[in-house]
Formats: structure tokens, C-alpha cells, sequence
């Protein structure tokens, strides 16, 4: 790979990661113009990989799929791309405004029903697992057979009816064991995050600029 | 023998039971009584204090899967913020977020708002975290028109908006995970950590444990946890619509797991015990 296709990336890369940190904490006067004008361009960047590159790899993706009769697999291909070709043309074609009826109707009367039913089912499944595997087995699954009840009859607007109890259990449950666990796990995230960062300013992570 | 039958029941008849158990409150209302939990009162006491006119807004991300417990949510809010005569910005950072404001508006009693002086619906705007930054600190670098494509710089309403300074509370709805362009973690970092203002956020029941931590420490002013949330905020607002009347069967159904827990743990017991035995 030549210098413009290895290294100009990364320092491209880390001069901006630079110069939008200092002006995100720093307030010098007159800066925000350019750092609005570059977190607008990262949104036009998304912009053109979702509406065009997302599709076309979608497509790509499942033309494979398609071609070697992958069995199970090729006919819900099939399904898959002419329904994104179908909505990718009622929104381009038909009525490129955002509020196209059509779209719209095609959402309530097809993604809507299928998505809540789905996301429903759930539900179903919840209930047969937790009959199958929420039982005193040791201590771990005890403790978390015991936690997820008194924060289900905490939810639950019966809880408190049944015994009052239930609701301040599991709010101590959530303000505490809860909040302690998480806070741990975001701030381990937020450090990784951070040197994930020193790492992309300093050129040692090169994924984005087509290296391993 | 009969006691250890009860960890095998099949899982067709536990499916059966708990659609019974789901549809029969939704037809026959029992009426158990809702308590206002604390988040829920924060939300509506922060929104009750807004002086009439100000200027609010309301991110609406949120997809079809997540309507269920979402779209009550949003629609109460809503329905507070025109009771209070509030301006309200409606921006979208989730591809499915306008299609369910249409949803959501679909029948709000609006008070006679005004759309584009009072209230705008914007489209969705692509890219994230980068996507609410920029509408956070300057708006027309990023969207030009609304949902329905009319130009917002003629807009009353936008013109009292240039950047997040000037937006008096923040309700994000959006997703259980902080992660994601369309959910409550980038108004976080883009709104509450750098212009201060008061956040307020819908999340879905499984995400609450995820979003506890920010409403503890302070940082987020308000949350609203699943439909037991938008039923709270209904009978906050004295306007109940669908939350509560399916808050009896939430309740019935996690009775019912928790029974359904009780039977595995009889019937495992029961056969551990014969098992020790032999």
C-alpha cells in the first residue's frame, strides 16, 4: 500500500479525533462553525453508507446466497431483496417526500403487525424458560431466581397490592446491586473506549483504513 | 409421582394459559390499583413547572418492535407537553422514528396547537451520535425541511431554536441499550454533558437495569420504565388511554410466571428427593 492509501488515513484519522476533542472541552471562540461542519459531514458519511452502500452489499450479500441455491437459505434471499427493492422504489420513485402515505401504509399494515408479533412471542418463550431453568439449583441461580421475582413483582402494579414490600425490595434491588454492577461495567467499557481512541490517534488501529 | 409431573407440564398448555390470562383482563378490566412510582412523578413534576411556551423536545426513536411499551410512553408525554402549551421539537435519530410519530400524533388532542409555531415533526436524520450533535449545536447543518417537506427555516417554532441552549427539557425515547445513534445514550453525551439540560427518558422494562445508574447519579432527570410507566403517566396527567387498561394483564402474566416458577421448583425438588432416596 502507497503512503496516500496507508498512512494519510491515519493521520487524517488522528489530526481530526485531536482537534474535535480539544474544541469539545476547550471553548474557543469561533470553532464550533468548523466542528459543526465536520460532525455534519460524519452525519452526510452515515447518510451515504446507510442509503446506498447498505443496500448494495444487502443485495450482494444475498445475490451469493441466490446463485448457489444454498438450500433453506436462497428462497428467503429471494424474499429479502425484492422487498428491499420494492421499498427502496415506492420511497425513490413513487413519493420521494418523507411522508409518503404509501410508505407509511406499507409500514402500518406490514412492519408494524409483524414486529409487535414478534417482539410478543417473546413473552411466550419467557414464560416456558423461566419455568425451565429458574430453579435452586446452587447459589447463583438462587440468587438470581430470588432477584428476578421481586423485580418482576415490583414491575408487576399487583406487587404492591399483594404486599407492600415487594416495590421497596425491588427498588433497592435496582438502586443498588443493580446500579453498582452496571457502573462497573460501563466505566470498564469507557475506559476500553478511551483507549481504543489513544489507539486510532496514535495510528495503531488501522481497521478503518483497511488494514488488519 | 403426581409432584413431579409438575416441572414437565407442556409448554403448549403454558402458552395456551398465558394467552388466556393476557386477553382476559384486556376484555374484562379487573381495575388494580397503579402506584406512581418516583421516576415517573419526577418526569411530570419537571414538565408541570415548564412555563407555557417554552420550548421542549421530544426525540422519538423508537421502532414497530418496541411500540407496545414505547408508544404509550410517548403518546402521555406528548399529550402533557400540549396540555401545557409547551413548543415542541420532534427530531428522529432511529430510521423507524417518523413513521411512529405519525403513529403517536395520530389522534393527540393537541390543544389547538398550531403545527410549525407550535409543534414540528422532523425527519429522520442519519449518522448516529454525530447526527444529535449536530442538531444539538446548529440544526440547519443537518436538516433543511420536515417530515413532510416543508422548509423549517420558514418555521416560527425553529426559529426559537438554535442550539440546545435554548431547549428548556429533553425527553429522549428510545431502545433499553444507551448504545446506538437512536436511543437516550448519545443526548447524554451530546445534550445533558454539554449544554446542561434536563433529560428525561422512555425506556423499554428489559432495559431498565441499563439505564438506572444515569437516573442515580443524577444525569438523567426522569425515567419512565415500560407500560407500568406510561400507566403511571396517564393517571399522572388524568388521561388514561391503553397503558392502563393493560396494566392488569402485565400484572396477571408476571403472577403467572411466578407461579409457573414456583410448580418448576416443586417438581424439581420432588424429583431430586425420590433420586436421594433410591
Amino acid at each position: 500500500m502507497t503512503y496516500y492509501q496507508k498512512q494519510l488515513p491515519l493521520l487524517i484519522t488522528g489530526i481530526l479525533i485531536v482537534t474535535l476533542i480539544f474544541t469539545y472541552f476547550v471553548d474557543i471562540p469561533g470553532s464550533s462553525l468548523y466542528t459543526d461542519e465536520l460532525t455534519a459531514w460524519a452525519a452526510l458519511v452515515g447518510a451515504f453508507a446507510i442509503a446506498l452502500i447498505g443496500p448494495f452489499n444487502l443485495i450482494r450479500y444475498h445475490a451469493g446466497i441466490i446463485s448457489k441455491r444454498e438450500p433453506d437459505k436462497w428462497l428467503l434471499s429471494v424474499y429479502t431483496i425484492a422487498i428491499t427493492i420494492i421499498t427502496y422504489a415506492v420511497g425513490v420513485f413513487i413519493s420521494p417526500i418523507g411522508a409518503s402515505t404509501t410508505l407509511q401504509d406499507m409500514y402500518n399494515t406490514l412492519l408494524v403487525p409483524c414486529s409487535a408479533t414478534i417482539y410478543s412471542l417473546t413473552g411466550f418463550f419467557i414464560a416456558s424458560a423461566a419455568y425451565r431453568t429458574f430453579q435452586f439449583r446452587n447459589m447463583e441461580t438462587s440468587i438470581m431466581l430470588l432477584a428476578g421475582v421481586l423485580i418482576m413483582m415490583k414491575n408487576a402494579a399487583v406487587g404492591g397490592v399483594i404486599w407492600p414490600g415487594f416495590p421497596i425490595i425491588g427498588d433497592w434491588i435496582m438502586k443498588i446491586p443493580n446500579t453498582g454492577g452496571f457502573r462497573g461495567i460501563m466505566l470498564a467499557t469507557t475506559v476500553g473506549l478511551i483507549a481504543y481512541g489513544v489507539r486510532l490517534i496514535l495510528g495503531f488501529e488501522k481497521v478503518h483504513a483497511g488494514g488488519t | 409421582m403426581a409432584l413431579e409431573k409438575l416441572s414437565d407440564i407442556d409448554r403448549r398448555y403454558i402458552y395456551l394459559l398465558l394467552l388466556v390470562l393476557l386477553a382476559y383482563p384486556v376484555l374484562f378490566p379487573i381495575g388494580l390499583p397503579i402506584q406512581i412510582t418516583h421516576e415517573a412523578r419526577t418526569i411530570y413534576d419537571d414538565i408541570e413547572a415548564i412555563p407555557e411556551g417554552s420550548l421542549v423536545v421530544m426525540q422519538m426513536d423508537y421502532s414497530a418492535g418496541h411500540a407496545a411499551e414505547l408508544g404509550p410512553q410517548s403518546r402521555a408525554i406528548i399529550q402533557h407537553m400540549f396540555m401545557k402549551r409547551l413548543k415542541i421539537i420532534m427530531p428522529c435519530f432511529e430510521p423507524e422514528g417518523p413513521a411512529q410519530t405519525v403513529i403517536t400524533m395520530d389522534g393527540m388532542d393537541t390543544f389547538d396547537a398550531v403545527y410549525g409555531e407550535d409543534w414540528v415533526q422532523l425527519p429522520y436524520m442519519v449518522g448516529g451520535e454525530s447526527a444529535v450533535a449536530a442538531f444539538a449545536s446548529n440544526w440547519p447543518s443537518i436538516v433543511t425541511t420536515d417530515h413532510f417537506g416543508n422548509p423549517l427555516e420558514d418555521m416560527p417554532i425553529m426559529k426559537l431554536y438554535n442550539d440546545a441552549n435554548d431547549v428548556v427539557y429533553w425527553f429522549a425515547m428510545g431502545g433499553g441499550s444507551p448504545a446506538g445513534g437512536g436511543s437516550y445514550g448519545p443526548a447524554i453525551t451530546q445534550v445533558v454533558a454539554r449544554y446542561g439540560t434536563p433529560l428525561g427518558v422512555g425506556a423499554l422494562a428489559w432495559g431498565a437495569p441499563l439505564v438506572y445508574p444515569y437516573y442515580e447519579s443524577g444525569t438523567i432527570a426522569g425515567l419512565l420504565i415500560g407500560q407500568r410507566g406510561a400507566a403511571e403517566y396517564e393517571l399522572l396527567i388524568n388521561k388514561p388511554m391503553s397503558a392502563v387498561a393493560s396494566t392488569d394483564s402485565i400484572s396477571i402474566s408476571h403472577l403467572y410466571v411466578v407461579l409457573l416458577i414456583a410448580l418448576g421448583n416443586v417438581g424439581y425438588f420432588s424429583r431430586k428427593f425420590r433420586g436421594e432416596r433410591k
